[in-house]
């Protein structure tokens, strides 16, 4: 990881991201902590998947800036590939490779390979420690396409953890599982959080799940950051009238 | 013209003085071409001509092609050469060139065959030719996949990239480049091989640069290019279409993975993997069984730029109708193992 250790992993000032002049996010402040679980909450379609495709460097701001580690993306600027590869999502859907689970796994370190496949130590090992976590090493050759749901939601968070990235965001990685798969998807993501303290950018309209893992809890509506306080505070004693209407379940999505 | 029960019917082919296929080759033609006065049967490589004797014609009978002059036509050479000039005014010139006609020679026994003969003869003679390695199809089929085999690896360089490319960027003009692409899908092949004769012909824009390495016309590397032209644009645009029926969400996953944009496109083409081998077959089942462009680029020489597709027809047209079918069964038995091949190539992908 990075030399200096700072507090927070990331720092967004002002960042405003639109498409084709409609903004879709307008966000003044938010630090993500070293170590912590974020939950963003919100309705859909106000920003939050919008927010993960700029934490993960796939998109840049058009304003404002965006520090990661210390070092600032500025406004539609270059995104270097180092940081990109520090940090992975787990999307909504698990979108796997038509191959088998252990290809699948090994995938983004066999990007980091390039063209040197003489280089592969330990990847096997990785790949096998990674489906022991989510307990799926008995499926290492089987094809993906031919997994369950939650199934393939576990391969596809399997992928990201061999990274050992520093910052793992998940983009509602449970909204469509059963609760079996759900609760074992949580203690992954806790476990992986207590043990190699990876930071945890979780995105979700479930506030229970929320409630369940974050540390912090963040509010987004229409684009921009309403509250943001420790989960506790966040469900207990929301400041804002609207995290009030969210919390209490009034709030339609 | 149907003759007498007892008469022996010869199928024979009139070729006119003035219309002597070029297909031949010089070699081919009758030493003494253009002597009218002469009768008889001229020897040369494939064919035995018999020249009427003031007709301006030539006669080649189907029979007697690989042995021995046809002596029965000689023998009747008065009697065929009237009935051919019987034929003549009802036809122009160039419409008699290479045409059939059945003649009836003297009173022997008949020993006419119909067409279902002619088929199964023509299975038995192709199995027999594919058994015995017979030197000259060995050479038309080695020649065939040469030609065929490279333009395919070039149009594979060249539209699995423009595929991937137009399939998951979005420029300036790629619009009118797919619009191009698909006419260039559905160009017809003698279109293309006009196109590239003028092109490469010694008076033409290429041609005429003397450049070394633009080829000649009448040689493989002219048919490779013809070839190329012909098929890359069906690589290029089934690979397009398999490419943007790869989930959209894909790239950007793999980009989230740690992709650049160059292992991210990678990646997809290798979802893609099935569309883009279907693309590789496509363009391979278009160049391989195609005649026009060839004909015209290469021009059919024997030993030079024969291939499966211009042998049959100058077979067919010879009335050889034996080694003609033989070919095209050689042909689509050689087209079916390669797309077999292909297949089984990228295997385990197939049993979804």
């Amino acid at each position: 990881m990075s030399g200096t250790l700072l507090p927070s992993m990331y720092e967004l000032h002002g960042v405003v991201k639109s498409y084709e002049r409609r903004t879709v996010l307008r966000i003044a402040e938010l630090d993500v902590l070293r170590g912590e679980v974020l939950a963003l909450v919100g309705p859909s379609g106000v920003g939050k998947s919008t927010l993960l495709r700029l934490l993960n460097f796939l998109e840049a701001p058009n304003e404002g800036t965006l520090r990661f580690q210390g070092r600032a993306v500025g406004p539609d600027g270059a995104m270097p590939l180092a940081l990109r590869r520090r940090v992975t999502t787990v999307f909504q859907r698990p979108i796997l490779l038509n191959r088998t689970v252990r290809t699948n796994v090994a995938f983004g370190l066999d990007l980091r390979r390039g063209w040197r496949p003489w280089s592969a130590n330990g990847r096997d090992d990785r790949v096998a420690e990674a489906l022991e976590r989510v307990g799926l090493n008995s499926l290492e050759r089987q094809r993906a396409r031919t997994l369950s749901g939650g199934e393939a939601q576990r391969v596809a968070l399997a992928r990201a953890m061999v990274l050992e990235p520093d910052v793992l965001l998940l983009d509602e990685p449970t909204a469509n599982l059963d609760p079996y798969n759900v609760s074992l998807i949580e203690d992954i993501i806790r476990s992986l959080n207590q043990e190699k303290h990876t930071t945890v950018v979780l995105v979700t309209h479930n506030i229970f799940q929320a409630r369940r893992l974050a540390d912090r809890v963040g509010l987004l509506l229409d684009g921009s950051l309403v509250e943001l306080a420790e989960s506790e505070a966040f469900f207990d004693r929301p400041r804002d009238e609207r995290t009030r209407a969210f919390v209490r379940g009034d709030m339609v999505y | 013209m149907a003759c007498e029960r007892s008469a022996s019917e010869r199928r024979v082919t009139v070729w006119w003085e003035t219309t002597m296929p070029p297909v031949f080759g010089k070699e081919d033609w009758p030493r003494s071409f253009g002597d009218h006065g002469y009768h008889g049967a001229y020897e040369c490589r494939r064919l035995f001509f018999l020249a009427g004797r003031d007709a301006g014609f030539f006669v080649a009978c189907h029979r007697c092609t690989r042995a021995s002059p046809c002596r029965e036509i000689e023998r009747n050479c008065d009697r065929v050469c009237a009935v051919v000039r019987e034929l003549r005014p009802a036809l122009s010139d160039h419409a008699y060139q290479g045409t059939t006609h059945r003649v009836c020679l003297g009173d022997e026994e008949r020993r006419g065959e119909d067409t279902i003969n002619e088929i199964l003869r023509g299975f038995w003679q192709a199995i027999a030719l594919i058994g015995s390695g017979d030197p000259v199809l060995r050479d038309i089929v080695g020649l065939t996949f040469h030609v065929s085999g490279v333009a395919l690896a070039i149009s594979a360089i060249i539209g699995i990239p423009l595929g991937a490319l137009l399939g998951l960027t979005r420029f300036v003009g790629r619009r009118l480049l797919i619009s191009l692409l698909y006419t260039g899908m559905g160009f017809p092949p003698v279109v293309v091989g006009l196109f590239v004769y003028l092109m490469l012909s010694r008076s033409g824009p290429l041609g005429s640069m003397g450049v070394p390495w633009i080829p000649a016309l009448f040689t493989p590397a002219a048919m490779i290019v013809a070839q190329t032209v012909i098929s890359f644009p069906l690589v290029a645009g089934f690979t397009m279409a398999a490419v943007m029926g790869v989930d959209p969400m894909l790239r950007q996953q793999v980009r989230a993975l740690g992709a650049t944009p160059l292992q991210a496109a990678t990646a997809v083409l290798v979802e893609a993997r099935i569309g883009v081998v279907v693309s590789m077959i496509a363009g391979f089942g278009s160049i391989i069984s195609e005649v026009g462009a060839v004909m015209l680029v290469g021009g059919n020489i024997e030993g030079r730029t024969r291939v499966l597709t211009t042998a049959v027809v100058l077979e067919t047209r010879k009335g050889d109708f034996d080694l003609a079918m033989a070919l095209g069964i050689v042909l689509l038995a050689l087209a079916f193992l390669v797309n077999l091949a292909m297949l089984t190539l990228q295997g385990r992908s197939f049993d979804e």
